[in-house]
């Protein structure tokens, strides 16, 4: 257990030494989410409809972009390569890393969400739901991108391929995230499909940093 | 022909006539295709290999005759 | 029967069975498809509610279940190749997405033309479309993954981690969009499976052009692996006695599949 602890301390000091790349990504988000209403008018009406969607696809997208700093940069120096080679267990080293990586992108995320729902006029009843869906939904994301990025970071022009790779297998969270929060404003139960997401999030727990793992291997050599 | 009254029937499919036919023009494009496409690359790998062997060959030519051409002097 | 396994993992003797199958795999193929659309098309009676629409049903069916298909054998070659390193398996899935890709996009467009007449319109969100839109992306990321590595070994292996990565979340992304179909389109009747008013007789033609195509599926995985064999093989000796033997001089060949 000491070595997840170990990993995240480490990571989350080199994160906070580069707070660009914890900025950026949260502004895109923010950025992103108020082109919305500029693109399709202000009628609350609209967009309360439209709100959990809009929230939850440019969240989505900001996770999927803020996932250029996981691994690039151990990659460039080399100490991913040592990392692979290392007698530290594997597994949990790389649980970490994701871990700390969702802590600084994915959870930023959770906590402005409210704020820019309301600002698209999503009734308050959706709001507590849409958190709790984001929070079960984002480390499924970043995991998911975990695993694109271990397949590209060794390319050298590889561009929007991670989009193109990880954007299909978004699809199941993005349908049950929106779920959540339209059971809740048409005042159903939740708890099912958080139940399902969770269990989405266990089986990327599990099997996740096995495919980061192996395509990191191959990545490296490279 | 079969439960249709004539062939310009058949053709009309019931006035369906441009979806049933677009849909399986699209159909033969696509097996057109999945045979045309691996043909074609294979007449193109066998071409390159020949090209290949023949600028071998001849690469072994030229360096036989430069041999020939030093043992003669060396004799 | 388990020694004729092993001996298909072995590029050379791939290649030579698969010509000697050839002939036949084409002969039956060509007569299951000519029988089934000749009877599809012309010998049964027009559908109750869809008039003679519901023909495209022939072609779209097996497009889309063998579209399928060969996603989960592209997944099961990649396992195999991962697991027990069985470069040939690596060979087949390079065949499969391609392939795949094709008979996807043959269901999206059958399935939409089908659509304008009984929906009105040429898209919609139904829960099969949509899933087999996703499925083409699947299998366009894995074309694109490929094509972004230049060493051929790594790219194998990326892609067999994303087939494997993908196949998981097939019947999860499956489960997931019909459940958001049925929430946002409600229990419609707009599904294209309501045939069940129909005399069995329709769907006789149906396994017809379903093996039909089937068969046509193997010719054309079986057409793009041998390329990659001839192509992987070509510093090999059987290869070489393969080529000189049989196209000697001859550029322009007329060469059949063997």
């Amino acid at each position: 257990m000491s070595i997840i602890a170990a990993t995240l301390r480490r990571e989350l000091l080199i994160a906070f030494r580069s707070p660009g790349e914890i900025i950026n990504p949260l502004m895109f988000f923010v950025i992103a989410v108020s082109l919305f209403p500029l693109g399709v008018g202000a009628n609350q009406e609209f967009l309360s409809e439209i709100a959990a969607g809009v929230i939850w696809v440019t969240a989505l997208l900001a996770v999927m972009l803020s996932m250029d700093s996981l691994f690039r940069a151990d990659y460039e120096d080399g100490s991913l390569e040592q990392l692979l080679l290392s007698p530290q267990p594997l597994y949990f080293v790389i649980l970490a890393k994701v871990a700390s990586h969702w802590l600084v992108s994915g959870l930023p995320l959770v906590i402005l969400a409210p704020i820019f729902a309301s600002m698209l006029s999503l009734p308050a009843e959706g709001i507590l739901p849409l958190m709790a869906a984001l929070l079960i939904g984002t480390p499924i994301l970043t995991m998911l991108g975990a695993v694109g990025m271990a397949l590209t970071v060794g390319l050298s022009k590889s561009g929007l391929l991670l989009a193109v790779l990880i954007l299909p297998l978004y699809i199941p969270v993005l349908v049950f995230g929106t779920g959540v929060v339209d059971s809740a404003l048409n005042s159903l139960a939740t708890s099912g499909l958080l139940a399902l997401l969770g269990a989405m999030l266990i089986l990327a727990l599990c099997l996740t940093p096995l495919a980061i793992i192996a395509a990191l291997r191959i990545s490296v050599s490279l | 022909m079969g439960r249709f009254d004539s062939f310009s029937d058949f053709l009309a499919m019931g006035g369906y006539a441009s979806y049933v036919w677009s849909a399986y023009a699209f159909f033969v494009v696509i097996l057109v295709f999945n045979i045309w496409q691996p043909v074609l690359a294979r007449k193109k790998f066998l071409k390159q290999q020949l090209r290949r062997e023949q600028v071998q060959r001849e690469r072994m030519q030229a360096r036989q005759k430069q041999e020939g051409r030093i043992n003669d002097n060396a004799s | 029967m388990w020694q004729w396994l092993f001996k298909l993992s072995s590029p050379k003797w791939f290649y030579t069975i698969s010509g000697q199958l050839m002939p036949w795999l084409i002969a039956i193929t060509s007569i299951l498809l000519v029988i089934g659309l000749v009877w599809g098309l012309a010998f049964t009676p027009p559908d109750y509610q869809m008039g003679e629409n519901y023909r495209i049903a022939y072609i779209h069916v097996p497009a889309a279940s063998i579209a399928m298909g060969c996603y989960y054998m592209m997944a099961g070659m990649a396992a195999a190749f991962l697991i027990w390193r069985i470069k040939m398996a690596d060979m087949v899935a390079k065949a499969c997405a391609p392939v795949g890709m094709t008979f996807t996009a043959l269901a999206l467009f059958t399935g939409s033309v089908w659509g304008i007449p009984t929906w009105g319109t040429w898209w919609i969100w139904d829960a099969r479309l949509t899933s087999t839109l996703i499925m083409l992306f699947l299998f366009i990321g894995v074309m694109a993954l490929r094509s972004a590595y230049d060493s051929e070994a790594a790219g194998a292996k990326a892609c067999a981690v994303l087939s494997l990565v993908g196949v998981v979340n097939v019947p999860i992304i499956k489960y997931s969009v019909e459940w958001w179909n049925t929430l946002h389109q409600g229990a419609s009747s707009l599904s294209l499976s309501n045939t069940s008013a129909n005399p069995p007789e329709i769907w006789l033609p149906a396994f017809f052009v379903g093996f039909g195509l089937f068969g046509f599926y193997l010719i054309a995985i079986i057409l793009r692996t041998r390329n990659e064999i001839l192509i992987r093989e070509r510093r090999t000796e059987w290869v070489d006695e393969l080529l000189s033997t049989n196209f000697g001089n001859n550029i322009s060949t007329n060469e059949g599949l063997g």
